[in-house]
């Protein structure tokens, strides 16, 4: 059975298309999470670096815990920069639980009571005119530690 | 395209890949991978091998499963770090996934006259009516011959819902088998808001000059009369 060459063409044409139709998709998805989930335009694939100055350094999350007699923010460790990273370029709620999971697992570790995580998602941005920079809240995400999960074997 | 690892290289001047890559930018996009920090442990060894193998290995470089695996391994690092990743890492993706395509189609030269009519001599699956249209559509786009506008000129054939009939009128004439236009594709060229339509070249210099709508083009066989360098850009922003 011999392999016809217009064959062979079509097939190699529909290869080097790959490469394009790949980044048209991956823009589209990228555009669409931009608009509609907050993602920095800076990352997920788009070309936001060209046009804006949302990017994941202007973006940081603030985590507080709070229990019974207990109400306060914590510092984001090493363990949650990762995560808060996350939350911060794409504030989700899959990230911010994500995010959160942590939260109550580092909590845990260190014997600390926590009952409620709440995060807050905030930008700079810059006025129009003066360049002044601003913090702008983007998000609040409330996540209830459920008491019936058992803690870890920490 | 895939070739085994060892294979020897085969080429004009041995500059080029049997996909028409020069060596120079196979060698520089291993040097690019490995100056990239790619911060994900398990994966980094495996990419900064494949680029240090690449330098080294003239066959390694120009075998295409080389770059489809980087690209993998790429690929493989911007969802795993989703979504931090900015657009360097994608377009870096996107390059080696390109490197190891098999681009030389979209700059050669159809290989027959068949190949060029598109689906006069196709395998048996297209040559239902519809098939034929898929394909006349299609063809241009795959083999792109972009360069000199013959796929866009092929790709006018096939424009609307046309009949077997009318579509083989089209390429007649757009082959230069025939010297009238047939009415539904001249009234398309010059209707359309997408192209400056149905110029006619007078010489390599390009003045151009539009058709009177109510007469049809004629031209001189070698010439084809709808030179559809249409798709211009102030086109698209007039549009």
């Amino acid at each position: 059975m011999t392999d016809d060459p217009e064959d062979a063409d079509l097939r190699r044409g529909w290869r080097a298309l790959l490469p394009a139709l790949l980044l048209v998709v991956v823009a589209g998805a990228q555009v669409t999470l931009a608009t509609t989930a907050g993602l920095s335009p800076w990352k997920g694939g788009g070309f936001g670096m060209f046009s804006t100055t949302d990017d994941g350094g202007r973006r940081y999350v603030r985590v507080f815990v709070s229990a019974v007699e207990r109400s306060e923010e914590i510092t984001i460790s090493r363990s949650l920069e990762d995560a808060a990273r996350r939350a911060a370029v794409l504030p989700r709620d899959a990230e911010l639980s994500r995010l959160a999971r942590r939260v109550v697992e580092r909590e845990r570790r260190h014997r600390r009571p926590v009952d409620t995580v709440r995060i807050e998602t905030w930008r700079i941005e810059y006025a129009r005119d003066t360049l002044a920079a601003t913090t702008r809240r983007t998000r609040e995400f409330v996540y209830r530690v459920d008491p019936t999960s058992a803690p870890g074997p920490w | 395209m895939w070739t085994r690892l060892p294979r020897p290289v085969h080429g004009e001047h041995g500059e080029h890949d049997e996909h028409g890559v020069p060596d120079s930018v196979l060698t520089l996009t291993a040097i690019i991978l490995l100056l990239r920090p790619l911060d994900v442990w398990w994966m980094a060894p495996f990419v900064l091998a494949a680029a240090c193998l690449s330098l080294l290995s003239r066959a390694v470089r120009h075998a295409p499963v080389t770059w489809i695996l980087v690209a993998l391994l790429v690929a493989a690092r911007i969802v795993a770090v989703w979504p931090l990743s900015d657009n360097h890492i994608y377009l870096l993706a996107y390059w080696c996934l390109a490197t190891g395509s098999p681009c030389r189609v979209l700059i050669r030269q159809p290989h027959s006259r068949r190949a060029a009519d598109g689906c006069s001599a196709a395998p048996s699956r297209w040559r239902s009516c519809g098939g034929r249209r898929c394909r006349l559509r299609r063809w241009p786009i795959l083999q792109s011959d972009a360069a000199d506008r013959r796929a866009l000129r092929r790709g006018v054939a096939g424009f609307g819902r046309l009949s077997c009939e009318q579509m083989a009128q089209n390429r007649a004439f757009i082959s230069g088998r025939s010297r009238d236009a047939p009415a539904r594709l001249h009234s398309w060229a010059t209707s359309c808001p997408l192209s400056v339509p149905a110029r006619r070249s007078d010489g390599p210099g390009g003045t151009t000059s539009e058709p009177e709508p109510d007469r049809k083009v004629s031209r001189p066989r070698s010439q084809p009369a709808i030179n559809v360098h249409v798709f211009e850009l102030s086109s698209f922003v007039r549009a």
